[in-house]
């Protein structure tokens, strides 16, 4: 552990010359589009033009309507067409010729699951001969590929050994879907490994390159996140999906001047994409700029007026800003444009709508009628679809405990973990055991846009304010198994052991948090860490 | 998985937090070795050579080490590498203030410095007016200066502070700032009565050498300072 002062010195004259050389890198990364200054005027002049929302809407779901209907026999036409070696799409192409499609929509927190079939259309370049013969192939061969869809096991090994340059179209979308389950599930690497692969052969694709940018971003490795996106937009420079990336990257790194740009700039590009008014919104929201975020939501409303996000966004606006009348009216017309969505696309948006319910609940709390907010948050966790719905549990929790009822608070505390615990295949164990830590590789990671961190946190507070030692050591002890990849509960249970005064422990936790932050540690491997992990637990227990 | 877990990135706070800790036991040469290890991690890292904040609080800590070690001259060099690594704008100005006071509190009492120790003091200031620390600081500097105006009006500045942040303390609306805005929208309405929102700054759990002459806010009172100073003034 300790080192000479020669070794510090050699550091200290060294590392400064690898920052010069990494300003000098940063000069040159610029972004390659150029800052727009007028997108929100242009926005308002196009909104001018809308006679009024209720005339807005209903033209909308007339669309809707027309378009399911009609999107069959227009697929139909495509095929015909493609099979006389002719494609009449106007989309971009990638360089297999397949269409880029502009609509994905994969933040962190996405509420929307969108529908990929309409990923890869099967417009291809190749003669009809080559075509069938891929076509072939595809349904003799596709077959394990497509039975393995659900089977996104830790096998990057064979992800280095694909050719993905010998795929056809069909193979490709079924590559990408993978990716995007092994994403949903949790398995970011391999989920990073074959969207590598897919960009390789598909590198104008802009769902590829969002999805990997923001797996890359998931890992804190946010040059390279933004890398892939500036690449992409040099291709594709008015591409409302990577400006929009761009944003959610920037915003996170705390750039929030450039994220704005990022966002204005999006809207500017497409301005009947809801995502950056959405995004635009809640940034000025949160910076309490309520006037401007005003702005941007109402616009972003005018021109699509069946988003729901934007109405829920409105909501939370006029809530915060204690207008309550006019944040219900805002959530039952985004509630009302739920069921609208849900009814056209024939599927239970059940995750959306416990974010409503959440707000709902706040909103009666907000009137003093907490009999009614518990109720709502009842109803948010107890929806077909979405029982997992972290923010109601929480909700419903720290009402109780806000209330000093922190009994039942604990209770339901532990009922959401139990049920959030049993889904992601973690057992029950006491903290003393050996084991315990080890536990965390062999459970099921957490899926994308999980939020239950936040839940064994306030439990956390709650024993530590009110329990004793144990149970919140239990607590701690849940958490890091079932993150056991975070190294900042490891480092506030350091924290909580010091405050005990029980110094050992803390040194093994805080050695811990330390190997799983550093990347120093990380080319022992995940055996490696393991065993470490399992040394560590002998010594605290 | 071993290929694509060889390249996941690294984070500072651990080893910042870790040495902290081996500070406030007074094993300062352990700290060192943690600082280091968590420098080399960081610096290899594909995020650790711009703004960089978190590495730059980990320098920062480094030097109060190195301080406490008797490397005086290792310490103004980590303070210099801290310093780089902040944000140039607004941002940046937090970690910058807390910097140069910790500077000018190891140039006054380290080096002796007193003239150099003034104007760290004053960039500090410049940075963040609201130091209570820093008007502290300059008036004890004004005082061994021969300057006993300018260390009185120092005191004053200092006393408005504590006066100011006595009414902030009463939920007003002056406390309401960039920074603790994030804390306050968009949030569940039960919210405050069972979350405390008044974070501790990073900067405060460091173990300062100069903390045993009674220097910070909490062990020195400033309307003490304020009826020695004005005692000496009338002399």
């Amino acid at each position: 552990m300790h080192h000479d002062n020669e070794s510090f010195d050699s550091f200290l004259s060294s590392s400064f010359d690898a920052f010069s050389a990494a300003s000098a890198l940063a000069s040159a990364i610029s972004s390659p589009t150029t800052t727009s200054s007028s997108s929100s005027r242009s926005a308002s002049s196009s909104a001018k033009n809308q006679s009024n929302d209720e005339q807005t809407l209903l033209r909308n779901e007339i669309d809707n309507i027309s378009v399911d209907t009609i999107e069959p026999l227009i697929n139909r036409r495509k095929a015909l067409l493609r099979s006389k070696q002719f494609s009449f799409s106007k989309n971009k192409k990638g360089i297999l010729g397949f269409d880029i499609i502009d609509s994905d929509d994969e933040e962190e927190n996405d509420e929307d699951d969108y529908d990929d079939a309409d990923y890869f259309p099967l417009s291809t370049p190749e003669g009809r001969d080559d075509y069938l013969t891929g076509l072939t192939k595809t349904f003799h061969e596709s077959k394990s590929v497509h039975q393995n869809e659900y089977d996104v096991g830790s096998d990057s090994v064979e992800v280095r050994d694909l050719d993905v340059y010998t795929m056809n179209n069909y193979q490709l979308r079924e590559l990408y879907l993978k990716a995007k389950y092994a994403d949903q599930k949790g398995d970011s690497q391999l989920s990073k490994a074959l969207l590598n692969k897919l960009l390789q052969v598909t590198p104008n694709d802009t769902r590829v390159m969002r999805r990997l940018a923001r797996l890359e971003i998931q890992g804190k490795n946010y040059h390279r996140g933004r890398e892939i996106l500036q690449n992409g937009l040099r291709v594709l420079p008015n591409d409302v999906n990577l400006l929009h990336g761009l944003g959610q990257l920037e915003r996170k790194c705390g750039n929030l001047n450039k994220a704005r740009e990022y966002f204005k700039e999006a809207i500017q590009a497409c301005p009947t994409v809801p995502n950056p008014y959405h995004a635009l919104g809640t940034l000025e929201h949160s910076e309490g700029n309520i006037r401007a975020s005003t702005t941007v939501l109402r616009t972003g409303l005018k021109l699509c007026p069946s988003n729901h996000r934007l109405h829920h966004a409105l909501g939370d606006l006029y809530r915060d800003a204690k207008m309550l009348d006019m944040a219900e009216k805002a959530y039952l017309r985004g509630l009302k444009c739920l069921d609208v969505d849900s009814a056209s696309k024939g599927i239970q948006m059940d995750w959306s709508r416990s974010f409503f319910y959440t707000a709902m609940s706040y909103l009666s709390y907000d009137r003093d009628d907490k009999e009614t907010s518990r109720r709502w948050l009842k109803k948010s966790i107890a929806l077909d679809h979405n029982k997992m719905h972290a923010q109601g549990w929480l909700g419903l929790a720290q009402l109780e405990e806000s209330e000093g009822h922190i009994d039942t608070a604990r209770k339901i505390y532990q009922q959401g973990l139990d049920v959030y615990e049993k889904q992601r295949g973690i057992k029950k164990f006491k903290a003393s055991s050996r084991s315990m830590l080890g536990r965390g590789d062999r459970v099921k990671p957490p899926k994308l846009g999980d939020r239950w961190l936040d839940v064994y946190e306030s439990l956390i507070r709650l024993e530590e304010k009110h329990g004793d030692y144990d149970s919140a050591n239990n607590v701690y002890s849940q958490a890091a198994t079932a993150f056991p990849r975070n190294w900042n509960i490891l480092s506030s249970w350091a924290r909580f052991q010091i405050r005990n005064d029980n110094h050992t422990r803390a040194r093994t936790l805080f050695e811990l948090a330390c190997r799983r932050a550093g990347n120093r540690y990380v080319l022992l491997g995940l055996l490696c860490d393991l065993h470490i992990i399992h040394f560590a637990c002998c010594k605290i227990y | 998985m071993f290929l694509f877990y060889f390249w996941s990135f690294s984070d500072s706070d651990p080893f910042r937090i870790y040495a902290e800790f081996e500070m406030s036991l007074s094993n300062y040469r352990r700290a060192r070795s943690i600082l280091f290890q968590g420098a080399q991690s960081s610096s290899e890292s594909s995020d650790g050579s711009l703004y960089n904040e978190k590495l730059s609080h980990l320098y920062h800590t480094w030097a109060v080490c190195e301080w406490q070690l008797g490397n005086l001259d290792r310490s103004e060099v980590l303070f210099d590498h801290s310093l780089r690594l902040t944000d140039a704008g607004t941002r940046g100005s937090d970690t910058r203030s807390f910097i140069f006071l910790s500077i000018a509190r190891f140039l006054f009492h380290a080096r002796k410095d007193f003239a150099l120790a003034q104007h760290c003091v004053s960039l500090a200031l410049t940075e963040n007016t609201r130091s209570k620390a820093s008007w502290m600081l300059w008036s004890k500097i004004a005082n061994i200066m021969g300057n006993k105006t300018l260390s009185f009006a120092c005191i004053q500045e200092a006393d408005k502070i504590s006066a100011k942040t006595r009414v902030e303390n009463r939920d007003t609306l002056e406390s309401v700032n960039n920074k603790n805005m994030n804390h306050m929208l968009r949030q569940a309405p039960w919210h405050y009565k069972i979350v405390d929102v008044n974070e501790k700054s990073w900067y405060d759990a460091i173990n300062f050498p100069d903390d045993d002459l009674n220097f910070t806010e909490e062990t020195r009172d400033s309307t003490q300072l304020l009826q020695e100073t004005v005692a000496i003034h009338k002399k």
